[in-house]
């Protein structure tokens, strides 16, 4: 195969450009422009042209935050049984599915027969986890998901970044899914 | 001699030879259940169905119970075994609470596999599945889940014929049928965590590995128990350098296909009070020191004690628990130093039967008397060692190990010994005396070779490592040697058996890389009645 060349046409600077000041007041020009409008908006309210586009781009951070899409993989939570207990048994399909090996599980046993096996200890290294979302698809008890809606934070630390089980049920609510999935 | 026909390849067999092993012996795999190489054969689960043309047209038998016969046609692929074979799993799964993300058998179970391999279908009941109770505990070391159970009947059959404590049964009938205990009997025998290793599901899963791992995040090595004189080979499960479980390996020459509890449960007395770093003791403080200087400080000990009082005031303990490497690395030294040389080791609780567990505790007394006896070293018991502290000749003691059942005039003189000091991995009371304790490894952390009551030589592995400053200890007595001036150049554990097999001819002609991991080697025998 050969090897398509696309000449591109070299700008030769004229004076103006060559003195670059008038160039940069051109581009004041228009930062005041937008300024100017922008002011304008805000104080008459007006958030929307004639064509429906938004007046004004940029939102208030962080007094205003962006709705993340729904599907937005996001701050694990673990989800609770009607009862509210946890509905992970601790069965590692998470942990084992897990590509960055970030999620560290301890189970114990369960005094109640009917659910046998369940998380002492579930954490996850936030500064290790690659947000994939293969711990969501690899349970079969729909006790994980990722769809909190929050990004991972920064903390101060980075053992702040290793959530344990009470900041993952915290953000978890009740999940009526069938406990073991459709092949039970 | 007959000669049969296994998907038309022909092969030859021994008079009564099963189809299963003589289709083993073509490689062609039958899938089984109920059938284990160790038990009777009940012919209860009909996973092994094969098509067999025996002369009167072809009929589906079981492999694991019919004998091979003259001119039989065997076919194990054919669409009617196939069905028979998915058929006979949909049966079994019928009932199968299939909760595997809570199963402890979960990845190295026969009925998971055997579903991937020759069913692979949904289930088609639309009814709900028969209920059984899940958490039921049979004896100290073993839980029931019922519904798991396939019924194969290998734990009572296990317990009726290898163990004849007969515990098990099965009760009920049809699919009501549950595994239970005889009223009033625990599966309590020395034998019963075997039931749960046999149980081809989860059903019978170990109370004390229960929950503990996932069985595919296990390492598994090859390694030997060391509880008693059998060397039953083991496989050793290790989780981010902990021990998690300990199972049988199959080795028919030594322990067959069993070990008892007390061998594969012995990794738990070692998890409390390891040493992982030197410990110094003076005058009721202790300090902590680092396993390399803990080393030189025993070095430093001993060449003191030779040079004011004589080889013969440093006494050393030795443990017939320790590898042949160990034991000779501590002879040649005990030697070279002139040191008076004493034999320790676990008691015996007097229980000893003919299924697997020796009476001596201790894994390599066999191993230790041939090469004591081949360096010529004198060496006593105990008692002599409680004599020669009363009379004052000991000035040193080195304790290696501190597992040593010792005699009550042991441990109330051991106070009158200058110094007392020790290598060891884990604290044990008689250790208290000591005023230096250098770490070693655990027999788990290491590898090396022991020699059973009936002189088969057998290799274990290392499995798990705390800290790579700690040494094995026949390392940990060669660094020792040097750190006091003596002249002992072991830095690999091969030299060390090459030097050994040199020196003892029992040992001649093994060379330590080439012990096989599998079956045994068995020491030449003996020249001169027995060891
Ligand atoms: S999102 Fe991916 S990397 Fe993060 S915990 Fe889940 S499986 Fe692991
Ligand atoms: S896969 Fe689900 S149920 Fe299993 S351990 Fe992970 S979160 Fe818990
Ligand atoms: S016995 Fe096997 S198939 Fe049954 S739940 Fe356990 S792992 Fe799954
Ligand atoms: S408990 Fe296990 S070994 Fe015993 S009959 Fe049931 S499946 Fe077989
Ligand atoms: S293995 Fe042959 S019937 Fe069970």
């Amino acid at each position: 195969m050969t090897a398509t060349v696309k000449k591109v046409e070299r700008v030769v600077p004229d004076l103006a450009m060559k003195a670059y000041v008038p160039a940069i007041l051109e581009g004041l020009g228009v930062t005041t422009r937008h300024f100017v409008q922008n002011l304008g908006n805000l104080v008459s309210g007006r958030k929307k042209s004639k064509r429906g586009t938004e007046e004004i781009a940029t939102i208030r951070y962080p007094d205003e935050k962006r709705e993340y899409p729904p599907r937005y993989r996001g701050h694990h939570r673990l989800m609770r049984r009607e009862d509210d207990q946890v509905r992970c048994v601790a069965c590692f399909m998470c942990s084992t599915a897990c590509p960055a090996n970030c999620i560290y599980i301890e189970a114990g046993e369960h005094e109640d027969p009917t659910i046998e096996k369940f998380p002492v200890r579930f954490d996850i290294d936030h500064l290790v986890c690659i947000y994939c979302g293969m711990c969501e698809e690899a349970c079969p008890c729909d006790a994980i998901r990722m769809d909190s809606g929050e990004h991972t934070k920064p903390k101060y630390s980075r053992t702040d970044q290793r959530v344990h089980l009470v900041d993952l049920l915290e953000r978890g609510g009740p999940s009526i899914a069938k406990q073991g999935g459709r092949f039970s | 001699m007959p000669t049969l026909k296994i998907n038309d390849q022909e092969v030859t067999v021994e008079q009564g030879t099963t189809v299963l092993k003589a289709a083993a012996e073509t490689g062609v795999e039958i899938p089984t259940f109920c059938y284990h190489p160790g038990l009777s054969a009940p012919a209860n689960c009909r996973m092994c169905l094969v098509e067999i043309d025996g002369g009167r047209g072809p009929q589906l038998m079981p492999a694991c119970y019919t004998q091979a016969g003259e001119g039989m046609d065997v076919k194990t692929d054919s669409p009617t075994t196939k069905d028979a074979q998915k058929s006979v799993l949909e049966f079994i799964l019928l009932n199968h609470p299939v909760d595997c993300p809570i199963c402890d058998q979960a990845g190295e179970c026969t009925l998971q596999d055997h579903y991937f391999d020759y069913s692979a279908q949904p289930s088609r009941l639309r009814h709900t599945k028969v209920h059984k109770p899940k958490v039921k505990v049979l004896g100290p070391n073993i839980v029931l889940d019922a519904e798991r159970c396939i019924l194969c009947t290998r734990c009572v059959r296990f317990c009726d014929e290898v163990t004849e404590t007969h515990e098990l049964r099965v009760t009920q009938r049809g699919d009501h049928s549950e595994i239970t205990t005889f009223p009033g009997l625990d599966l309590d025998n020395k034998y019963s965590l075997c039931t749960a290793d046999i149980c081809p599901v989860g059903a019978l899963t170990s109370r004390g590995f229960r929950f503990k791992a996932r069985v595919w995040n296990n390492k598994r090595t090859k390694s030997v128990c060391d509880q008693c004189a059998r060397n039953c080979s083991t496989f050793v499960d290790t989780l981010r350098n902990d021990v998690k479980r300990v199972s049988p390996r199959t080795n028919e020459e030594v322990n067959s296909w069993w070990a008892c509890d007390e061998g594969r449960t012995a990794f738990k007395k070692y998890q409390e009070g390891r040493y992982l770093k030197g410990v110094i003791s003076h005058e009721g403080t202790t300090n902590e020191l680092a396993p390399s200087d803990s080393y030189h400080r025993l070095g430093s000990q001993l060449s003191q004690t030779v040079e004011a009082h004589g080889g013969e005031a440093v006494g050393i303990l030795i443990h017939p628990s320790w590898s042949n490497e160990d034991i000779f690395v501590a002879a040649q030294f005990a030697m070279e130093a002139g040191f008076s040389l004493y034999v320790g080791g676990r008691a015996t609780d007097g229980y000893e039967d003919n299924i697997l567990i020796r009476g001596d505790k201790n894994a390599n007394r066999y191993g230790m008397n041939l090469i004591l006896e081949a360096m010529g070293v004198k060496h006593g018991g105990v008692d002599s060692l409680a004599a020669a502290i009363e009379a004052g000749t000991i000035r040193t003691l080195l304790i290696l190990d501190g597992e040593h059942a010792l005699p009550e005039s042991v441990i109330t003189s051991i106070g009158q010994v200058e110094k007392v000091i020790a290598l060891a991995a884990w604290q044990t009371p008689i250790l208290d005396a000591a005023h230096v304790i250098a770490p070693t490894r655990l027999v788990y952390e290491r590898g090396g070779t022991f020699v059973n009551f009936e002189g088969h030589i057998q290799r274990f592995h290392k499995t798990q490592m705390h800290d790579v400053n700690i040494l094995s200890p026949w390392h940990a007595l060669s660094t020792i040697a040097r750190a006091g001036g003596w002249d002992m150049q072991y830095d690999r554990i091969s030299d060390v058996f090459a030097g050994m097999a040199e020196m003892v001819p029992r040992f001649a002609g093994l060379a330590y890389q080439e012990l096989p991991d599998d079956g045994v080697t068995t020491v030449q025998a003996a020249s001169t009645g027995a060891v």
